[in-house]
């Protein structure tokens, strides 16, 4: 998980200079458009997704890889829908009621779960998350009441302290399985055994933070200027645009 | 310290929300089926933070993962996974942060009251997720229940009482802001 | 040596929950000097440090930076006095090495361009420009310390403080964050550093102060304050228990 953590790739690649917030549009067509596709739109859209991905460093293969127990949840919606949808049997055994619209229905809806993730990904990968904190802070500003500037700087937090609870988490692990947690047989003991030890060094270390923060100046009002979108940014919003109509029509037709 | 009073709370919600994040990740295995810490730590921040910061730290995890930082358990991230089949149980854990937050400030540190806290939250987390499984994935009512809640009802009741004891652990170090950041006598590494 | 840049005067200091942590301390430290602040554990090292950038409030006496109270403008004596955290892991903010040196220029509200320019020079001077990109959780321990040094001097301060800068840090850790703070100084930085073993920096200091009980006990050039550290819990330098002087660890 530390690896897809920091799945940010440093690139030169054209999605590597977006603007960010033109990131987050696309996303948000893409995912909203998905909702739409047909079968034959949604298999295009997939494939140019994974193209995208193999262009900014991300070859389709790791990216599977990156997404396997996503891909496994994606198994199970198949499964399922084609476990419970009535129609054409699709295979001769009577136990198995798996009917064929089931499996059309199935793999369209996993189709379009996988679709926004993998716009997910590309976003993820092809931007700095400083820049994703700072693109947040900017949609979240005109929304009232959210303390954008706030809001802003504990994501920046959480994506820094992730990698650092987790190696703590691994490190508390082995000191735990050395001290034979395994034998114990109390369901109780173990979880407190895990739990309490994290809480009580997040707690410590949020106050070390808090104190560092406060000695580098952390509490002014912080001014960021946002430089308005270029070209290439608003030709690449127009891009989107048009390719999600493009799937759009070639669904309904 | 001269702080400002909220950059401790501040600080202390990002670093729940990344140990929340973390939790969906820390699997304990008792019985058959495997516990995750996840829902243990949103409990616990309701309990130490209240239902405002709380709820900041659940809202804050949640938003990380919408802008497509990979922090939901299973990876990928995005909205894609915030509006997929486990979206209710995300949100359910907003919703429950922010009512066993509001239930545990007004139960003065009675354990029996914030077990009632902890019980309704974590039923909400279901209340949400349920139906949400069950709409996502096309199932009825009682397969979503069999799939979706009663193989983690003993787990849960486990994490409940295995709040319990942490937060009466943790508690003392939440100092009022007013207090030092660190005990002088621990001052060498 | 300069004008004082800091002034210490009657300085005591008691936490909320009644335990009197420092009392009646007087210093005064010079611009261009290199203070080795040495005591045991529990001396009051650290509560000491927090008081010249306003981290802490005296209970009674005053602390000046460059002649104004630090009370006064608590923005300008954190910019002033720089510091540096004895634990690497949490002090360091950002989501990646340049971001986090970026923080407090950033919190400065300096305009974009000079904070590049702070928070390129900074790296420079600590050698991680290469890592710019890097995920701080990804540097080694050494690295650590250094990247919170850059952060610190990307806010042009006066003063660096460092706490414990040693700690946790292998031999070849050591000689590169003392080759750093001794640029530093060379530099023309006040440098005030807190240890409770003196020897890793002695050789480079240009006075030692020993604090012991929340006091300042001993307080002169290193030669002659050193023989006293074993009386108040801090080990005396093999050399100098050999009769000999303690050399440079980056010699």
């Amino acid at each position: 998980m530390a690896g897809l953590i920091f799945s940010f790739q440093p690139g030169a690649s054209p999605l590597h200079r977006l603007d960010v917030r033109v990131k987050l549009a696309a996303l948000l067509a893409v995912s909203l458009t998905s909702l739409q596709l047909g079968h034959a739109a949604l298999a295009l859209a997939l494939s140019a997704l994974l193209l995208l991905l193999a262009r900014a460093g991300w070859p389709p293969l790791s990216t599977l890889v990156a997404l396997r127990w996503y891909l496994l949840l994606l198994a199970i919606v198949v499964c399922s829908q084609a476990l419970t949808t009535a129609g054409e049997p699709l295979l001769p055994i009577s136990w198995l009621p798996a009917s064929r619209q089931g499996l059309e229905v199935g793999l369209l809806s996993a189709g379009r779960l996988l679709l926004v993730a993998l716009a997910g990904l590309l976003l993820t990968v092809t931007s700095r998350p400083a820049a994703l904190r700072a693109a947040v802070e900017w949609l979240l500003r005109p929304i009232p009441l959210v303390p954008h500037r706030q809001a802003a700087t504990m994501v920046g937090l959480l994506v820094r302290f992730i990698p650092v609870i987790l190696s703590q988490a691994a490190e508390l692990k082995e000191a735990l399985r050395a001290r034979a947690i395994e034998e114990s047989r109390r369901p109780l003991r173990r979880l407190t055994a895990l739990g309490l030890p994290l809480l009580r060094r997040t707690f410590l270390t949020a106050d070390r933070l808090t104190a560092a923060m406060e000695a580098r100046c952390y509490g002014a009002e912080l001014q960021r200027d946002w430089p308005s979108l270029g070209t290439r940014d608003w030709a690449a919003l127009a891009l989107v645009g048009c390719c999600c109509l493009a799937l759009l029509l070639l669904s309904l037709w | 310290m001269n702080q400002q009073p909220d950059l401790r709370n501040l600080v202390l919600a990002s670093l729940m929300a990344a140990l929340i994040a973390v939790g969906g990740y820390l699997v304990v295995p008792i019985g058959p089926v495997p516990i995750v810490l996840q829902n243990l730590f949103v409990l616990v921040a309701a309990l130490l933070l209240g239902s405002r910061w709380a709820s900041a730290a659940v809202a804050v995890y949640l938003l990380a993962g919408a802008c497509g930082l990979p922090v939901f358990a299973g990876g990928g991230g995005g909205l894609g996974h915030l509006f997929g089949p486990r979206g209710g149980y995300l949100f359910g854990f907003l919703a429950a942060a922010w009512l066993t937050g509001l239930i545990a400030e007004r139960a003065g540190r009675r354990p029996w009251l914030e077990v009632v806290a902890m019980v309704a939250g974590s039923l909400l987390i279901y209340a949400l997720g349920v139906p949400w499984l069950q709409w996502m994935l096309g199932l009825d009512f009682g397969k979503a229940m069999a799939v979706g809640m009663l193989p983690f009802l003993p787990g849960d009741a486990l994490k409940i009482v295995a709040a319990l004891l942490i937060v009466r652990s943790v508690r003392p170090l939440l100092r009022p802001a007013t207090a030092p950041s660190q005990p002088p006598r621990r001052s060498a590494g | 040596m300069g004008e004082d840049i800091i002034t210490i005067s009657g300085l005591s200091h008691r936490y909320p929950d009644g335990r009197q942590s420092l009392s009646q301390i007087d210093l005064r430290i010079p611009a261009g000097a290199f203070v080795l602040l040495a005591g045991a554990n529990g001396a009051g090292k650290s509560t000491l440090l927090k008081h010249l950038n306003g981290l802490l409030t005296p209970t009674s006496g005053e602390v000046r930076l460059a002649g104004r109270p630090v009370g006064e403008d608590l923005r300008r004596a954190r910019q002033l006095v720089g510091m540096v955290f004895q634990d690497a892991d949490s002090q360091i903010v950002g989501e990646t090495v340049y971001d986090d040196v970026a923080f407090g220029p950033e919190n400065l509200n300096w305009p974009a361009v000079k904070v590049e320019a702070n928070v390129t020079r900074a790296l420079e001077l600590v050698g991680l420009i290469g890592m710019a990109e890097r995920s701080p959780h990804l540097l080694s321990g050494g690295e650590k310390r250094r990247l919170a040094i850059a952060g610190v001097l990307a806010m042009e301060p006066a003063v660096i403080v460092l706490d414990e800068p040693f700690a946790n840090l292998d031999y070849a850790g050591v000689r590169d964050i003392l080759s750093h703070i001794v640029a530093l100084h060379a530099g023309g930085s006040t440098i005030v550093v807190s240890v409770h073993d003196i020897e890793k920096v002695l050789a480079h200091a240009t006075r030692l102060v020993l604090m012991a009980g929340g006091r300042v006990v001993a307080d002169g050039p290193p030669a002659v304050v050193a023989g006293e550290v074993e009386a108040h819990g801090v080990r005396l330098p093999t050399a100098i228990r050999l009769g000999l002087e303690v050399a440079s660890w980056l010699a």
